[in-house]
């Protein structure tokens, strides 16, 4: 941090930056446009991370118009994880979303890319209704309308896919594996509405691959089966990996624990027991996300190197 | 493989061929098999088209129903009688022309800012290495995939005594305020911490990544700076990532409430509105009937849920309404964008 700072001062010297080569003015220059950036990540960002991992052992308590911090340890942990009703429930109920939905999510969306990269008569027409969720994919609007449609019998007819569940109730598979893939068919419009970026990256990633490969592996007699393994899957497994960080971090940001943490920390006014969830929020979505991308990244393939 | 001819119907010439024998069996089936496939394709096009499609619908569908069959056993599709009593409740209800209009305006800034500051971080990261850079970057993703909500008291305080290196203390002697101001808002969009910030500078830094880079090298020779550089030639250059961001950037704040609801929670902007009505819509359309004409107002019940839930889908169809429009103003340069963005992975 330091150097860069001085490098900033040394830039703003006439005679001192004449006098470097042009490596070194790049790296002013890069330092200058980054300058928004990086005092809204110290300020807005890391401070403010840093703070709450200060606030998650105190008892905090409101004095005039600022604040009175307490040292108490790791009390606020220990009644989060041990006395709080809803926090364990919560972020369990985080986790295992987060566990069956990402798959899904990747899979539709690659899915769904692959279909609207093919050319076709009214691919325009179909990219237009498809990009549709990344309008309604942030904020209340989103959740706000499938609520509403629960709400009105008729509509739910429509999204109520329940013939399709009993065929598969039937079909003699294991249980466990059954309830995973009947929550993921009810939940067929959330995964659609919610992968509107992960759509997004992967089409242009797709955009991304030469149509030379799949020449040369047609006139070898590759299937388009077998196109689509060796061609397609290692070519875009870089946005697998992408998608696969992104979603997560959607799905633990859109999780009911956040709300949970709202209200303990601004209804309730219990700001320590507040800052204590966030830290194990973020520490076990941080983890988490973590040991995922670094296991995808070992089979990760990139064509450049 | 495949013959073509004009002036015929397409695959008429292949039937004639095949009747012909012109053709190869083998000719035959892949000609069958790409028929198939385009029939699969179509059918799953539309099917999940349809999901996507089917709730805006279905609002629209209630919110013009008329108050006097509502709840009665109908169509899927077709209300039994239209009104526009639900979307007069909803205009009262949402305020709506001041509401959009701050909204609208509120929000073309942000998006500008938050652009505008994605593209130089883009840039400097892209292109304009230094020691440190790598690790900075490692924030940028760090910043993605933090939930902004696990540190949304921190922040909250932070605007609450907003003080920079203690320089408002010296000034005024106290830290000051800005929560309830959009000041905060656009500090956060203009630093890149706003919604969704970080993807913002992933995508456009892939983008400038590809550009390239004997263009610029060629400016530089030519005697351009920095600056210049990036102002005439890089950011013209990647016009359709851009406009990408940039409608994201709108779309994205328009539809926020968690930013709104933390920062400026008296804001008039239209999704917080909304928001705020959901979780009671009762005393507001009470309200609205006051207003409202005599003859509109006297059939509306505003006890019933279902009265309640044809005004909340009024409103959630104004809401998302501009934003709509929007869209397909945009939409061919977005998909374009979204196309050559090339949010190639490392």
């Amino acid at each position: 941090m330091s150097e860069n700072s001085k490098a900033k001062v040394k830039g703003e010297k006439k005679s001192f930056y004449s006098s470097l080569d042009f490596k070194k003015r790049t790296a002013v220059w890069g330092v200058i446009f980054l300058v928004p950036w990086l005092f809204g990540a110290i300020f807005f960002f890391l401070a403010p991370l840093i703070k709450t991992f200060y606030y998650s052992i105190c008892n905090i308590n409101i004095v005039g118009t600022g604040f009175t911090f307490q040292y108490v340890g790791l009390e606020n942990f220990k009644y989060a994880t041990g006395v709080d009703p809803d926090f364990n429930k919560d972020l369990i109920e985080a986790l295992t979303n987060v566990a069956t939905n990402v798959p899904i999510q990747i899979f539709v969306a690659l899915f769904i890319a692959i279909l609207l990269n093919a050319k076709f008569k009214g691919r325009g027409f179909f990219r237009v209704i498809f990009f549709i969720p990344l309008i309604l994919s942030t904020g209340i609007t989103e959740i706000d309308l499938s609520e509403v449609i629960n709400t009105t019998e008729e509509t739910t007819s429509i999204i109520n896919i329940a013939w399709i569940t009993e065929i598969i109730t039937n079909s003699g598979i294991p249980t466990s594996i059954l309830s995973i893939i009947t929550s993921a068919i009810s939940n067929i419009f959330d995964v659609i509405t919610t992968s509107g970026v992960q759509i997004l990256i992967f089409l242009s990633g797709l955009q991304g691959i030469s149509p030379s490969l799949y020449e040369v592996a047609k006139i070898e007699g590759c299937s388009g089966f077998e196109s689509f393994c060796k061609i397609t899957f290692p070519m875009i497994s870089p946005m697998i990996l992408v998608c696969v960080v992104y979603s997560m971090a959607d799905l633990f940001a859109a999780a009911d624990i956040s709300d949970t943490i709202y209200k303990v920390t601004f209804t309730s006014g219990k700001y320590g027991l507040g800052a204590s969830m966030s830290v194990i929020y973020f520490m076990v979505s941080i983890v988490l996300i973590g040991i995922v991308s670094w296991i995808i990244s070992k089979g990760v393939f990139y064509y450049d190197n | 493989m495949t013959t073509k001819t004009k002036g015929k119907m397409p695959g008429m010439q292949f039937v004639e061929d095949v009747k012909a024998g012109r053709v190869s069996k083998a000719a035959v089936k892949q000609k069958g098999k790409d028929i198939l496939g385009h029939v699969f394709r179509y059918v799953l096009l539309i099917s999940l088209g349809f999901v996507i499609v089917t709730p805006l619908l279905n609002l629209l569908k209630e919110a013009v129903t008329a108050h006097t069959v509502l709840g009665m056993k109908s169509s899927e599709w077709v209300p039994p009688e239209v009104s526009s009593v639900s979307f007069q409740v909803a205009f009262e209800v949402l305020d709506y022309w001041k509401g959009l209009i701050f909204s609208l305006l509120n929000t073309a800034i942000l998006a500008t800012l938050q652009t505008l500051c994605a593209a130089l971080a883009a840039y400097s990261f892209a292109r304009m290495k230094f020691k440190g850079s790598g690790i900075l970057w490692a924030v940028v993703i760090f910043s993605i995939v933090v939930p902004s909500q696990s540190i949304m008291l921190a922040q909250y305080i932070t605007f609450r005594n907003f003080d920079i290196l203690g320089i408002f203390k010296l000034l005024t002697g106290n830290p000051i305020s800005l929560i309830g101001s959009d000041i905060s808002l656009y500090l956060l969009a203009a630093t890149g911490m706003g919604v969704k910030g970080g993807l913002f500078i992933y995508i456009l830094r892939q983008n400038f990544r590809q550009l390239p880079i004997s263009i610029e090298e060629a400016a530089f020779v030519d005697g351009a700076g920095f600056l210049k550089t990036f102002f005439s030639i890089v950011l013209p250059s990647s016009a359709t990532s851009l406009t990408t961001v940039a409608v994201l950037s709108f779309l994205w704040n328009y539809a926020d409430v968690y930013f709104t609801s933390l920062l400026t929670s008296s804001s008039k902007s239209l999704a917080l509105t909304f928001n705020r009505l959901q979780s009671n819509l009762r005393w507001p359309i009470g309200d609205a009937i006051k207003v409202l004409p005599k003859e509109v107002g006297s059939i509306i019940n505003k006890e019933s849920p279902l009265v309640q839930s044809a005004v909340a889908a009024a409103c959630a169809l104004l809401v998302v309404v501009p934003l709509l429009i929007l869209y397909l103003f945009v939409q061919k340069r977005f998909v374009q964008g979204v196309e050559r963005s090339g949010l190639g992975g490392d």
